[in-house]
């Protein structure tokens, strides 16, 4: 038997459509992402897919599309399709034996790279289209010296110890030299040769090694003065009160600074920055690095090979007292010391810089 | 009703429907970039005499994968650039008759309805990983919980799944007889704490059982997938090629669904099952098939007709008729959604709407 349709009444009708507009709360993902409704992604995290790479991961990049990879041990550069892992291209015979990586950038155009080669920091740039699968480029001191490929491969001169985590500013690559306490400043579309213009830092900042660019601001996490401080080409602020910084993302609104400690640092961009709240929580601390994923905050930790996902809240408020987290979890499953986590849109990738895969999370 | 319930009301209505006076999802970037401001495609049909009978599809994040099922030729995977619909790969499986299928991350894993097989392909380079795995009586809906694929197993005459380690492909029977008979699809579904399914699960599955009483049940796979619930009953004929998740609910479609009975389209809150609503009814000619969402929409296939329906919160927007002819599975790729049509299982024919 079948029934006429019952049209409801208006205020049933208000009401309904209101409640199913407020309730998509559930999910363990961001619903608002296509690529992760067409994945159907409603999983929290994906413990089965390894991707083996070159040994030791230790440092991962995304260029829009592919996932790149350097390998310490071995100094080479991969490059891989970020939808299915297939390889696009390999860089082996650029960087000097032994190369320490610390950051891959991407700039839009081109990948950065920097590292340390003994105590020598460097910092290269290399064309991400002219490059693909062309290992040709000649190794050298510092790091690299790619001046078989012309434009296309470009080591950057002045580039000081330590050389640690970059940043992009639209126009500028800036680098943290957390050997000599300070940063370097490269013009990203310079001709070679390129030099770095060195930016002293105004306040003492003891180990900077990881940066962020929150659209107005360098962002400069300083490990051991317990300070963050705010960089632009004509001035500099200081933060204060937040203990051991060790990586910074920026979520659009928020940044959020996490702590060796395990502890997250919930930040201010407006005027020279304030700390809004912190709480301890993260699994082993954050010693792998955090991403941001349009919904989550990602922190990995080198020691324990644990991942802990933070459900962000929304913006700041500057009354709140304590940060806007909804939900701290931890998960681990195939990782092996997982660190330098990127977001390709979909996915959250890990190197497992003590294996020979990446985590595709 | 006060005034000030009536201001309510209205607001919540204009804010909630406001936005879709356009045809597409605005907060979509994908969508945004493709100008793709109309309500569905009905130019874009994919045609190729080599491969028959399409029917599940899977988006890898690059590509649509396509089971061709056919059983009078060679049946094969064919890998599709979604951008344009160019064969990037196609693959023969020898003695595999691919119908559903699904990505892990990594792998696109396919069953054989017939044979009651699961076949594990590897996306990046198309080389087979595992061949063969057994399965239960006639494996039709999938899901992936991260680490595990849920598989549906069909039989009118009893209940049961299987779990499949993606890391391994060892498989694990489970019997759900005692509290389901007939299961064509399943869903996993994970929430953040603060905001569990029912049960106060942060994880569980969720099985749709065509016999006996049809309905849909809730298991906890962290204790042993002991039974926690179930939904009132979802009427006869439910017919499960896609079931769709949108974050919240449920959507599956019936021939003779609850009243007002006759073809329909149920969703189900997981929040609370009892939830369970017919959130649009479909002409009686109709014979709804599968269902997906695309971040927006809910997009229904019809086995009988071309006519693709979509809807907005449970209500019909528009119809629009694929080009392919009947609606078989249907998939979304971020941009754009995907319809196999059976055609008559000849030829192959794959609608991008």
């Amino acid at each position: 038997m079948k029934f006429p349709f019952v049209r409801p009444s208006f205020r049933d009708f208000a009401i309904a459509t209101g409640v199913l507009a407020l309730s998509g709360v559930l999910c363990a993902q961001n619903a608002k992402n296509p690529i992760e409704v067409a994945l159907l992604r409603w999983y929290q995290v994906n413990t089965a897919v390894q991707l083996s790479t070159c040994s030791p991961p230790s440092v991962l990049g995304f260029d829009g599309k592919h996932i790149w990879v350097a390998c310490g041990n071995v100094s080479e550069l991969h490059e891989y399709n970020s939808s299915d892992g297939s390889p696009i291209a390999a860089i082996t015979s650029v960087f000097v034996s032994g190369v320490l990586f610390s950051s891959l950038l991407y700039d839009g155009e081109n990948i950065w790279v920097s590292g340390n080669s003994n105590t020598a920091g460097f910092v290269t740039r290399i064309n991400v289209s002219t490059v693909n699968g062309d290992a040709a480029c000649v190794a050298g001191g510092g790091g690299c010296n790619c001046t078989s490929l012309g434009n296309a491969c470009a080591s950057v001169s002045n580039v000081l110890s330590g050389a640690g985590g970059m940043t992009f500013d639209g126009a500028n690559v800036w680098v943290a030299n957390g050997g000599a306490n300070n940063l370097s400043r490269i013009t990203a579309n310079a001709q070679p040769p390129i030099a770095a213009t060195t930016v002293t830092l105004n306040s003492a900042c003891n180990q900077p090694l990881f940066l962020a660019f929150d659209g107005t601001n360098v962002l400069v996490p300083c490990r051991n003065s317990n300070s963050v401080q705010f960089v632009t080409l004509t001035q500099q602020s200081l933060l204060t009160g937040i203990t051991s910084p060790a990586w910074i993302t920026y979520d659009g609104t928020d940044i959020w600074v996490t702590s060796t400690n395990g502890t997250v640092y919930e930040v201010s961009p407006s005027g020279s920055g304030h700390i809004v709240s912190s709480a301890k929580g993260i699994t082993g601390g954050a010693g792998g690095g955090s991403a941001y994923d349009g919904k989550y905050l990602w922190v990995a930790d080198y020691s324990t090979a644990m991942v802990t996902k933070l459900q962000l809240g929304g913006p700041i408020t500057s009354s709140g007292s304590a940060p806007n987290i909804t939900s701290m979890t931890a998960f681990s499953g195939g990782l092996t010391n997982p660190e330098s986590p990127v977001f390709d849109g979909a996915n959250v990738w890990f190197a497992n810089s003590g294996g020979t895969t990446v985590s595709k999370f | 009703m006060k005034v000030a319930e009536i201001w309510t009301a209205l607001i919540v209505s204009m804010l909630v429907f406001c936005p879709h006076v356009l045809a597409q999802n605005p907060d979509n970037p994908i969508e945004d970039a493709l100008l793709r401001w109309y309500p569905a495609n009905q130019a874009v049909l994919f045609t190729n005499s080599a491969c028959a009978a399409p029917q599940g599809l899977a988006f890898d994040g690059e590509h649509m994968w396509v089971a061709c099922s056919s059983t009078n030729s060679a049946a094969q995977l064919w890998e599709l650039n979604t951008s344009d619909g160019s064969l990037v790969r196609a693959l023969t499986l020898t003695n595999v008759h691919p119908s559903y299928l699904l990505f892990d991350g990594a792998n696109i894993w396919a069953t054989d309805r017939t044979a009651g097989t699961l076949t594990e392909v590897r996306a990046s380079d198309g080389s087979l990983v595992r061949p063969t795995m057994t399965l239960g009586t006639t494996p039709s809906g999938m899901a992936f919980d991260g680490r595990y694929i849920w598989i549906a197993n069909s039989s009118t005459t009893s209940g049961s799944l299987t779990k499949v380690d993606a890391t391994n492909g060892n498989t694990t029977p489970i019997d759900i007889s005692a509290h389901c008979t007939d299961a064509t699809n399943i869903a996993f579904v994970s929430s953040d704490p603060g905001s569990p399914a029912w049960g106060n699960l942060t994880k569980s599955i969720w099985v749709v059982c065509s016999a006996t009483t049809p309905q849909v049940i809730e298991l906890d796979p962290s204790n042993n997938n002991a039974f926690v619930t179930a939904t009132p009953t979802i009427g006869g004929s439910p017919n499960c090629n896609n079931i769709a998740f949108d974050g919240v609910r449920l959507w599956f479609t019936t021939l003779d669904g609850p009243p007002p009975a006759g073809p329909s389209v149920i969703q189900v809150d997981t929040t609370n099952p009892q939830n369970m609503v017919v959130a649009t009814s479909l002409t009686e000619t109709s014979h709804p098939d599968a269902v997906a969402f695309d971040g927006e929409f809910i997009w229904v296939t019809d086995s009988v007709s071309s006519l693709v329906t979509k809807l907005f919160d449970g209500v019909t927007i528009r119809t629009a008729p694929a080009p392919g002819g009947n609606g078989y599975f249907v998939a979304f790729d971020g941009g754009n959604v995907w319809v196999s049509n059976s055609n008559g299982g000849s030829g192959f024919y794959v609608s991008k709407m």
